[in-house]
């Protein structure tokens, strides 16, 4: 198993009252799955995404990568494994519109102290299999919402994460372009990577391997 | 290298406020080290008089009569009237005794170089013009030859030519007990002042460690002096500039007291103001001085330059606190996407932290090059307290630093990527 999450309790103080999202969740993804978590509105999915991204410190529970347990009381630990282990793909695409395509890429792998030189390969190499080669130099506003995307799979992947987590990552795009990016993800797939997403969209969710419903808990 | 190169383009965003702050609050430290100055500058001065003389103090009186004040000044037809008035004044004062004596400087023709003998050579000496009043005041005696009598501080006929012609008289010198070994009494030298060109004749030399106290308030040992006597009648036949320039120099003296500076300087505004030359005369130390330019005296000056500097440092930092809130709210969405590519929340911190730091560093460096500057420009010599320049940094850093962490600690990274842009 590379990624488990178990019981996984998360609250968030809503109005000043304690309000439970996840409770008691638990989850797993085996490495080269595909899958899609599903659910309605306010069920938890995305803080599901986030806490198993790092981004997000859950109340109590486990989080294990590879057979190891993430200390998730550690901040310094979930910061290591979010930047050694996870991509992230977000439906309005988190491109930096002042930055080009290059410098977009660039980010994660700059974080990392990559230097110049091998940041160049790996952008080229990045573009290349997400079909932009040549577009290193343009701005995201003069890109199409599919095109965008696609420039941030290829920084999520710029940094060869063996999780990539895609929170909504067709929900702006219409079909074709939806089509094109849930292609690529595949392809990242079959290339050993996990690939989860939180969508509403059943077309998607047929795509995966697996599917995760999480209900909405009900609320007294 | 990262975080450096990210901070300038997270800089870039909202530029000019930054550079208004950064104004601002230099500005602010240039106004802080001002007042520094100006009090270091008064309380210095006062304090090395005191240490003078245990009873009674002494305080410099100095004139503002520069540049374009003094032009308009010396365009005035009684302008000598003024000045001999204000001699006058500071010679007949209850209140004070005054003393005219100052350092100076003559040129001289030697015959002797390195040991060696020259037909001509000019060199320089020190010396000091001497009035009256210090000799009776300062206890001056002479151990070979004779002091001055009252007859020699007049300025006869024979000693009387434009400023730098020479004259036909002899003027009475004292010597300072080192040339003794040298010179004997009845020696002339050839000496060139602006106050005197022509013979002056050697008639005495002072006892060793003869001392009196200069116009800057340090005690000024004679040893190595030409004692020249300061002029206290006048033939009638000295031109108009020799008698402007002689008076503004007697004018600059000392005042012996046991008033304040402050209580001395109103004694001189109110006798300035009836001559009309308010603000032309200052008492070293008085914090009450008139200031020409801001028409105003220095206590004010000070405090309202203060209060200023007050005004400027909450204005910078209540600037800097809702620059620094809005900046970090519109770039929540820019701080997500940094937390989705590897960025965890310390660094986000130190963006914004250094950010402050880059701020108020930026401003120090600034506010201190402007304050040496007018230190530099300005014709008085003062040391510059810089460590009050820092009240501004600490109170707008602490500002930046504490909406800083504020604003940061409060947020969750994952809800960061979800702000819009």
């Amino acid at each position: 198993m590379l990624l488990e999450l178990i019981d996984i309790h998360k609250s968030y103080k809503i109005h000043g009252r304690k309000t439970e999202i996840l409770s008691g969740i638990s989850f797993s993804a085996e490495k080269g799955e595909m899958i899609a978590i599903m659910g309605e509105s306010g069920a938890g999915k995305s803080t599901l995404l986030n806490i198993a991204g790092g981004i997000l410190r859950a109340d109590s529970g486990k989080l294990i990568y590879d057979s190891d347990e993430i200390n998730i009381a550690s901040k310094k630990e979930l910061d290591l494994y979010r930047r050694e282990h996870i991509g992230f793909i977000v439906q309005d695409f988190a491109l930096i519109s002042d930055r080009d395509v290059e410098e977009n890429i660039a980010i994660p792998l700059r974080i990392r102290k990559i230097n110049r030189s091998q940041r160049s390969i790996i952008i080229s190499q990045a573009l290349m299999e997400v079909g932009l080669k040549g577009e290193e130099k343009t701005y995201p506003c003069m890109m199409s919402g599919g095109e965008q995307q696609r420039v941030a799979i290829a920084r999520a992947l710029a940094t060869d994460p063996d999780i990539i987590l895609a929170d909504e990552p067709t929900g702006s795009l219409d079909s074709e372009n939806a089509d094109n990016v849930l292609n690529l993800l595949r392809m990242v797939c079959e290339k050993g990577k996990t690939v989860i997403i939180v969508t509403h969209d059943k077309e998607v969710a047929s795509r995966c391997n697996r599917i995760v419903k999480i209900e909405r808990r009900r609320r007294d | 290298m990262f975080l450096f190169n990210e901070l300038i383009i997270y800089m870039k965003k909202g530029f000019l406020i930054t550079c208004v702050i950064i104004t601002c609050i230099a500005t602010a430290i240039v106004l802080s080290n001002l007042t520094t100055l100006i009090v270091h500058e008064a309380e210095t001065d006062l304090q090395e008089y005191n240490e003078t003389y245990a009873d009674g103090k002494y305080y410099g009186i100095g004139d503002k009569l520069m540049g374009d004040v003094e032009d308009v000044f010396v365009k005035q037809d009684n302008c000598i009237d003024i000045l001999i008035n204000m001699n006058n004044w500071l010679h007949n004062n209850k209140y004070f005794k005054y003393f005219e004596g100052r350092a100076d400087q003559i040129s001289y023709i030697s015959n002797e170089i390195e040991g060696e003998f020259k037909d001509t050579y000019n060199d320089i000496l020190n010396a000091f013009w001497l009035g009256p009043d210090d000799i009776e005041h300062f206890e001056i005696k002479t151990c070979e030859g004779s002091i001055f009598k009252e007859t020699d501080f007049y300025h006869n006929k024979s000693l009387t030519n434009e400023p730098g012609r020479l004259c036909d008289g002899e003027l009475p010198i004292v010597m300072g007990c080192r040339f003794r070994n040298k010179y004997e009494v009845g020696d002339t030298l050839d000496i060139y002042n602006f106050f005197y060109v022509g013979k002056a004749k050697i008639i005495g030399f002072l006892e060793a460690n003869s001392k009196t106290v200069d116009s800057n308030g340090n005690i000024y040992v004679l040893d190595d002096s030409v004692i020249l006597p300061f002029f206290t009648d006048f033939s009638g036949e000295e031109s108009s500039i020799y008698m402007r320039c002689l008076f503004l120099q007697k004018n600059n003296g000392k005042l012996y007291s046991k008033l304040t500076a402050e209580d001395l300087q109103d004694m001189v505004n109110e006798y300035m103001s009836y001559l009309g030359i308010t603000g032309a005369y200052f008492v070293f130390g008085a914090k009450n001085q008139w200031q020409v330019v801001f028409a105003t005296n220095l206590d004010n000056m000070i405090n309202d330059i203060g209060k200023i500097a007050i005004g400027i440092t909450a204005f910078s930092s209540i600037t800097l606190a809702i620059f620094l809130f809005v900046k970090i709210k519109k770039s929540e969405r820019y701080f997500g996407i940094m937390a989705i590519n590897g960025f965890n929340k310390n660094q986000i911190r130190y963006l914004v932290l250094l950010e402050v730091l880059m701020i108020i560093t930026m401003s120090l460096v600034l506010g201190i090059a402007i304050t040496g500057l007018i230190h530099d420009i300005s014709y008085q010599e003062y040391d510059v307290n810089y460590l009050k320049g820092l009240f501004p940094l600490v109170i707008t850093g602490i500002a930046g630093f504490v909406i800083g962490e504020f604003n940061i600690e409060n947020q969750e990274l994952s809800s960061l990527i979800s702000r819009k842009e």
